[in-house]
């Protein structure tokens, strides 16, 4: 996945790797020149003076540009980087088959989405600059201690310097370790606050209030204490790190001073020296950070990189051939189970002409809903068993097959958009066709009611709306497709009796040339059907029209019989 | 809120400070442990001065270097030392300033989260549904979090900073005045860049942050809403909705990146530049100033100048920091203020064991007073009667349940529990006497014992027999570890009719002397339909009940039935009697088939 990115924009690496490394040796030069400076400040040189003190501008301008250079270049790409892969996955997400869905949790996604791309555009980005730099800046602040000043004083003063690192790399475990107990402490605290914001009203309703107080005060103390630990651990870096250096810096200035004496090395020398030892210890202390940061990427990538690995739906259901699909639909024997040990279905058969309605009525898990997503292509389906227009399932590509199927799913989900889009949904249906069909299904009173109609936004998942008017709503974005099949999936449970009825009876006239399949546990929703199947635990229990279940007396009769208990005791 | 936003600012840092009064003492010590530490940081560069300037430029003169030798390696070697040494305490105090400042400010944060915490418990229902859940835990859980980077950050920070910039302004101009004029020049210079540069990065991050929060929720509602986009076949309309949305917010990364590109590094040309004048102004003054050609003061003078950049940097850094914690204050202190608010249990108010009588006296109650959903209602419910309240949605049958435990007060009226107004009950012995059942059950995290027992004192066996009276032992039983079976999410696990069961049996194993139950409008399955009817009838026999009833089967064992309309009582008597009054009780009853109001009640 990173190789197209990589060939698009990789070649953006390598003048960011070159700006960066000169902008090190650039600012190696600094420490040198002001030495120098200063030396012929006291020795009343105005000519070498000047240069020098010139030089000390150039250098800074030349670190100005070089590093403004590597940052576009690095930093910039590192963002490219973030905008492409969170397109490539949401893209990968929205083509994986729903069956992906119903083990992996929408939370965890969100966090590979956010966290993760987030960690590796640092991969690519600040933690590859700040590794350069850091890398850079050691080998020529050393080289030029070394070989420039005075090769045994600089490892004389920068024996102490390993120690730097241990510290930064171990007490840097320490912490990450710490920092991650604390977060999920505060996880725990908003889990226990959420609760209790929730389920308020039963917690007055049984006086629980002290209770949870003591709970919740057990868990902030804890809270408490694990952020203590973590900055006490956190407490210790700075001061630790600065000593070391501390220690390498009176090395310098006590051994150094007595090289100046000696006449080995000259003052200039000496002030550039320590302005050195002071320049390696900001890579020095990065690299905690680095290192943090750079197993997060790593992790981070993985994981995006196994998501990535899970295969998308073929190539074969994601084009359209354009194919008429006349609405017939015929199950032979058709089974199915989500996982191997639990049909869903089992042996179930039935044929629904053009023009005709299938009821399907049962308790809940009895398989309904299992059927419409087999009929979607939303899981596979076995061969040979589920056939539209006289074609099998398989060999329609799904969206062919969707594209004239008017599917209307149980809660009525709807997008965070307008009431228009959210009917409209990316089809090229008019303004009238929407008004239309909203008429249709029933919701023209509700809009006219609210204060701006159409463009009420529906909210988070349409929770603007009651469950009610985001069926319909949900039913008229069906319907603005003029869909040769039609799905409704308890679609009108919520809407109350009179408006049900109106609806059924706009429906009727709107399925002349179309089937249509109807889920639902009110029975007065499938009264109409021309054939009503009784499904339970994944079978068919019962089938025939209204009046033969009733007729039959079993579990359909059953339950019409307790759905009218009010009117047979009149 | 109407204080105008600085006042408001103002007013929310002087209550941060006033939470650490407590803890002045400590809080002393550390600012005397950060003056301590960072003193270091000022004194390094003048022992580095003397080491230059007193004892080096003879020997890199190369004249006096062999007379003066032995003594003079022996005081360097002092000097380093002790500069070693002024590390060590400057190391070991600034550990200890970190340690005293989090334990304070973690002790703060931990009583603020309590504070709020009881804040919320006391919380009336009505400000608690006006706030919205999510925002309340916004208050209790990040804003809280915010405030530690007030404390620990800002506080300590902002102290260092200032001690440090005026520490060596006073260092500079210690040393050598005119050096220190010189080196100061380039200050408006960086004033001005900060203040520049600084604000359009913050107004771009806001925008960043803005659009970013916009991709995340789409990706979310995407990825929930996925089998409606692929059912549509729309997955590659809202491909190019992230796309478009992406673009927006590639825009505001470039220009951070160029902005940041320009800003570090041109500070440090300013901070060379102010380099640069000290020098030019050192060998103007190592000419005229016959006392003067000190290398060691250029030197400290430019390590001062390198220092002084840092805190300034770090203070516009922390800007952004102030800011949000202070919104966060405010949030919290606005909240906490509302103290008046908050519902009390008088210890004194009246407590007795409920007999079961209930009488609403012309009520009159709003969720908005302006709006009032009961109108005038009134009845009257003798002890071990069972009533049933119907109505079109909307009438005002939930609202009911709610004025009763005094979840709300009324506006107008009387509601009396054995004669006594609910107003005057002790909140505590009222609502634990009332055993309510709400349409939409609550589980917590936990077990189906926790669940039923809430808390309580009550033993597995008398759990196990509610169980059984609420008909949940018909699933219950099933599970391979009975009562003690953890519920996950939520109760996600089990079906809204199993949930209902559950929170029948918390009814009962409370013992409550009056029932008040919210009969469920979900859909449930003819089985577990009649489990509920016939658990509902075993619960409330003998038991002063109110029923809010959206089914015949409850509305048939009930004494009375009271018919509201338009927030008051309509119609009222049996079953029967109701019928054959042919009024609007039996039009309602004819034109639903199955249920009798189907509609849910507005969230």
């Amino acid at each position: 996945m990173i190789k197209n990115f990589l060939k698009k924009y990789g070649w953006n690496y390598i003048p960011g790797v070159a700006l960066m490394i000169l902008c090190s040796w650039i600012q190696t030069r600094a420490p040198l020149a002001l030495g120098n400076a200063v030396n012929e400040a006291v020795k009343r040189d105005w000519q070498l003076f000047f240069r020098y003190t010139l030089s000390i501008l150039f250098i800074a301008l030349g670190v100005f540009v070089t590093r403004f250079g590597w940052r576009w270049f690095v930093i910039r790409t590192s963002r490219e980087m973030e905008v492409y892969l969170r397109d490539r996955l949401f893209t990968h997400l929205l083509n994986l088959p729903v069956g992906f869905y119903t083990t992996t949790r929408s939370g965890d996604l969100m966090a590979y989405a956010i966290n993760d791309v987030n960690a590796v555009r640092l991969l690519f980005g600040m933690v590859f600059a700040q590794f350069i730099n850091a890398v850079s800046s050691l080998i020529f602040s050393i080289g030029e201690m070394s070989a420039g000043i005075h090769a045994r004083l600089t490892v004389f003063s920068l024996l102490p310097v390993p120690l730097a690192l241990v510290i930064v790399l171990g007490l840097g475990a320490l912490v990450r370790k710490r920092a991650k107990y604390a977060q999920d402490m505060f996880s725990v605290i908003s889990g226990h606050v959420q609760e209790n914001i929730n389920g308020m009203r039963v917690i007055k309703a049984f006086a629980q209030e002290d209770r949870q107080y003591n709970d919740y005060e057990k868990e902030s103390l804890e809270k408490m204490r694990a952020n203590r630990r973590w900055y006490f651990a956190s407490a210790w870096m700075d001061p630790l790190i600065k000593t070391v250096f501390g220690l390498s810096c009176a090395i310098g200035l006590i051994y150094g001073g007595n090289l100046v004496m000696q006449g080995t090395i000259g003052l200039n020398e000496y002030i550039a020296f320590n302005s050195y030892l002071t320049m390696i210890s900001s890579p020095i202390m990065m690299i905690g950070r680095v290192n943090n940061n750079l197993q997060r990427g790593l992790a981070g990538y993985r994981r995006i990189k196994t998501l990535m690995d899970v295969p998308e739906v073929s190539a074969f259901d994601m084009q359209d051939d354009k194919k008429p699909i006349s609405p017939e639909i015929r199950a032979k024997n058709l089974s199915f189970g989500y996982n191997s040990d639990n049909p869903a279905l089992a042996n179930v058969s039935f044929s629904l002409e053009k023009g005709k309605m299938l009821g399907i009525v049962g308790p809940t898990g009895a398989g309904k809903t299992t059927l419409f997503n087999l009929i979607l292509k939303l899981y596979p389906c076995p061969r040979g068993q589920l056939f539209v227009g006289g074609r099998d399932v398989n060999d329609i590509p799904a969206v062919s097959l969707r594209s004239k199927i008017g599917y209307v799913p149980q809660d009525g989900f709807l997008f965070d958009e307008s009431i228009e889009e959210n009917v409209r949904f990316f089809s090229d249906a008019t303004r009238e066709d929407i008004e239309r069909y909203l008429d249709i299904a029933g919701m023209k009173g509700d809009i006219a009611r609210m204060s701006e109609g159409l463009a009420t936004m529906c909210g988070e998942r349409g929770n603007h709306l009651s469950g009610g008017q985001r069926q319909r709503v949900a039913l008229a974005r069906a319907l603005v497709r003029k869909p040769e099949i039609l799905l409704l999936d308890d679609t009108l449970s919520a809407v109350d009796n009179d408006t049900e009825k109106r609806i059924l009876q706009n429906l009727k006239t709107e399925l002349k040339d179309r089937s249509c399949i109807t889920i639902s546990h009110r029975l007065s929703a499938v009264e109409a059907a021309d054939e009503i199947i009784v499904l339970d635990e994944g079978g068919i229990k019962e089938r025939g029209t209204h009046s033969q279940l009733l007729e039959m007396g079993g579990i359909y009769a059953h339950m019409y019989e307790l759905q009218q208990k009010g009117e047979s005791h009149d | 809120m109407t204080e105008p936003r600085s006042t408001q600012k103002r007013s929310s840092a002087v209550w941060l400070l006033s939470l650490m009064k407590p803890y002045r003492l400590k809080l002393l010590l550390a600012g005397a442990l950060i003056i301590l530490a960072n003193l270091a940081e000022l004194i390094k560069p003048r022992i580095y001065a003397t080491i230059i300037d007193d004892f080096l430029p003879s020997a890199a003169g190369g004249a006096a270097a062999g007379a003066a030798g032995g003594f003079l390696r022996g005081t360097i070697t002092g000097l380093g030392i002790s500069y070693f040494a002024i590390i060590l305490i400057s190391a070991a105090s600034s550990m200890l300033q970190s340690r005293i400042i989090t334990s304070v400010c973690q002790k703060i944060l931990h009583t603020t989260r309590m504070r709020l915490f009881s804040h919320i418990h006391k919380m009336k229902l009505s400000d608690l549904d006006d706030m919205g859940s999510g925002r309340l835990l916004t208050r209790a859980t990040n804003d809280v979090e915010a405030l530690d980077e007030f404390y620990g950050d800002v506080m300590s920070g902002l102290f260092r900073d200032i001690f440090l910039l005026s520490g060596i302004v006073v260092m500079m101009l210690s040393m050598n005045v005119r050096l220190a004029l010189a080196g100061f020049a380039a200050l408006p210079l960086i004033v001005l860049i900060t203040v520049l540069c600084r604000g359009a990065l913050r107004r771009n991050f806001v925008k960043m942050k803005a659009i970013i929060g916009k991709i995340n929720g789409f990706i979310a509602e995407s990825l929930s809403g996925i089998s409606v986009i692929k059912s549509f076949s729309r997955t590659a309309e809202k491909c190019r909705q992230l796309y478009g949305l992406d673009r927006d917010y590639r825009k505001t990364t470039m220009f951070q990146v160029f902005m940041n590109g320009i800003l570090r590094p041109v500070m440090e040309v300013v901070n060379s530049a102010a380099i640069v004048f000290v020098l030019l102004m050192g060998f103007k003054l190592a000419g005229a100033e016959a006392n003067f050609a000190e290398a060691g003061v250029l030197v400290a003078m430019t390590t001062y100048i390198k220092q002084f950049f840092e805190p300034i940097n770090d203070l516009a850094e922390k800007y952004n920091t102030v800011q949000s914690s202070l919104v966060s204050a405010e949030r919290i202190r606005s909240l906490l203020e509302k103290e008046k608010d908050l519902e009390r249990d008088e210890p004194n108010a009246y407590s007795g064991t409920i007999r079961g009588e209930v009488e609403f006296r012309d009520v009159w109650f709003g969720y908005d007073p302006a709006n009032p959903v009961l109108k005038g209602l009134s009845f009257h419910v003798r002890p071990g009667e069972r009533v049933a309240f119907v109505g079109a949605t909307g009438a005002g049958k939930t609202t009911i349940i709610s004025l009763l435990s005094r979840f709300y007060t009324v506006q107008k009226g009387e509601i009396l529990i054995d004669g006594v107004n609910v107003n005057d009950w002790r909140l505590s012995s009222l609502r634990s006497q009332i055993g309510v059942v709400l349409q939409d059950v609550f589980l917590f995290v936990g077990t189906i014992a926790d669940n039923v027992r809430v808390h309580a004192e009550i033993s597995d066996e008398e759990v196990e027999r509610a169980l059984s009276l609420s008909r949940a032992d018909s699933f219950v039983s099933k599970l391979p570890e009975g009562i003690h079976h953890t519920v996950s999410e939520r109760g996600a696990s089990f079906s809204t009719g199993e949930r209902q069961l559950i929170s029948f049996a918390r009814a009962i194993a409370h013992k409550p002397a009056l029932l008040v139950l919210d009969e469920a409008t979900a859909n449930i399955d003819s089985d577990t339909e009649e489990l509920i009817q016939a658990s509902i009838d075993a619960i409330s026999r003998g038991k002063t009940s109110i029923f809010i009833a959206h089914r015949l089967g409850t509305i048939r064992f009930c004494d009375r039935i009271y018919y509201l309309e338009n927030g008051a009582v309509a119609e009222s008597g049996a079953h029967d009697e109701l019928m054959q009054l042919n009024g609007k009780y039996a039009a309602l009853i004819r034109s639903g088939k199955d249920e009798i109001s189907v509609t849910p009640r507005p969230e």
